[in-house]
């Protein structure tokens, strides 16, 4: 064990961390509430349009390419992680989830969004079609509107593909992140109550509508599983930073009992040489 | 003024605007056109352009809408846009340094420019700086 200074050196470099951490901790809270109120307000837009798309696919009866069940072919996986570490096991339990998702089928596709996940994939030499990386520090409608763009032109090119699904985190409190496998296309037709049929005017056609309604729809459903994934990164960084902080607290609270101890063996010492100075001259 | 109606404004980032207003002016594909209550049953797209809300004689909103889906019923009107901003929000020095910018990239001679891109760019920057003016 050091000396007395050498043990005080380690207490301030911890304070000093735990400054940090504590503030890491602040702007991950910040930054959640800020995520959260994100996704609150994407969902109005999201729940018109849906109920816009349920009513034209109520007034005519047409096949829509993203709605059409496919009987053969491969899943294409989007595996979202972050861009940045410090935040737990969010990163690891999605690439783990990758591994485990690609071991199992013997053949598939993988689009990649977040730095970590990239980094994990070119390390293990595994293949991906195609990468977004550096989009969660200022999130926008734009990013998840090139990811969608992508997704469904390449999912109408390529027959092949059976399915193609999200991989990510899901918040549910600072705690608790729900590692989601979530099925994006085709698309699940909803069962709307009765209502009375109108006649819409639309110009141009109704058909054309339902797929511009539906393109806008799928890109802000990329976006809102985009937002659910930052919200799950800033609690877990929260969590994670939480966590660190406690520690620091512990370490300093250690080596300052240590620090005392020393300091009174060394007073002790000194004391006891003093009075065995003196004897020995009155002696 | 005639009766009104319920307008609901929606963009990604939330609710923009909802009251009850006596008309609506709207930029259709096919040109503008007006919806006031008791509109036929209609969906159309929108394309860049200004809206128009008349609430009473005297007020009137201007809006920079950068495209959507406009759905009237007789009852109410839902618009649904990528993008809209009221006249007083408009940042006119970012819709001229957008301007610039998107001119800039379509006279350029590189053949790798996405022109429809850069077309709709420079189409929403000129319609953010007529509603401002």
């Amino acid at each position: 064990m050091g000396s007395l200074k050498d043990i005080r050196k380690r207490i301030s470099s911890v304070k000093e961390t735990k400054k940090i951490t504590r503030a890491m901790n602040m702007v991950a809270s910040a930054k959640l509430r800020r995520t959260e109120d994100k996704l609150l307000s994407l969902r109005p837009y999201a729940d018109e349009l849906i109920e816009l798309i349920e009513t034209i696919n109520y007034h005519i009866q047409s096949e829509n390419p993203f709605y059409a069940e496919r009987e053969k072919g491969y899943p294409l996986y989007v595996f979202i992680s972050a861009d940045k570490g410090l935040c737990g096991a969010f990163n690891s339990k999605i690439t783990k989830k990758a591994q485990e998702l690609l071991n199992e089928s013997s053949e598939c596709e993988s689009v990649i969004i977040g730095k970590k996940a990239k980094r994990y994939f070119d390390r293990n030499d595994m293949d991906y079609i195609n990468s977004y990386i550096d989009f969660f520090e200022e999130l926008s409608y734009n990013d998840a509107k090139k990811v969608a763009n992508f997704l469904s032109e390449y999912y109408l090119k390529n027959e092949k593909i059976k399915e193609i699904i999200f991989v990510y985190n899901r918040f549910k409190n600072t705690i608790v992140s729900n590692t989601t496998v979530e099925k994006f296309l085709p698309r699940k037709r909803e069962e709307s109550g009765e209502e009375e049929k109108k006649v819409y005017e639309s110009e141009p056609d109704l058909k054309s509508m339902l797929t511009y309604a539906i393109t806008e729809y799928l890109e802000s459903e990329v976006y809102r599983i985009m937002l659910e994934s930052l919200t799950s990164e800033h609690g877990a960084r929260m969590a994670a930073m939480d966590a660190a902080t406690d520690n620091a607290q512990d370490m300093i609270d250690n080596l300052t009992m240590e620090a005392n101890r020393k300091r009174q063996a060394e007073i002790t010492k000194e004391i006891s040489e003093i009075v065995g100075g003196s004897n020995a001259l009155e002696g | 003024m005639a009766e009104k109606i319920h307008l609901k404004i929606l963009v990604p980032e939330g609710i923009k605007y909802e009251e009850d207003v006596s008309q609506v002016i709207l930029p259709g594909e096919a040109g503008e056109f007006s919806v006031v209550k008791k509109h036929i049953s209609m969906i159309t797209p929108l394309k860049i352009g200004q809206i128009e809300i008349v609430s009473g004689e005297e007020s009137r909103k201007l809006m920079a809408a950068a495209g959507g889906i406009s759905r009237v019923e007789p009852e109410y009107i839902t618009l649904i846009l990528r993008a809209a901003e009221f006249e007083d929000e408009i940042d006119v020095n970012r819709a001229e340094a957008a301007k610039k910018r998107a001119e800039k990239r379509l006279n350029s001679d590189k053949k790798e420019i996405d022109y429809n891109r850069a077309e709709r760019a420079l189409r929403r920057a000129v319609n953010r700086l007529n509603v401002a003016k």
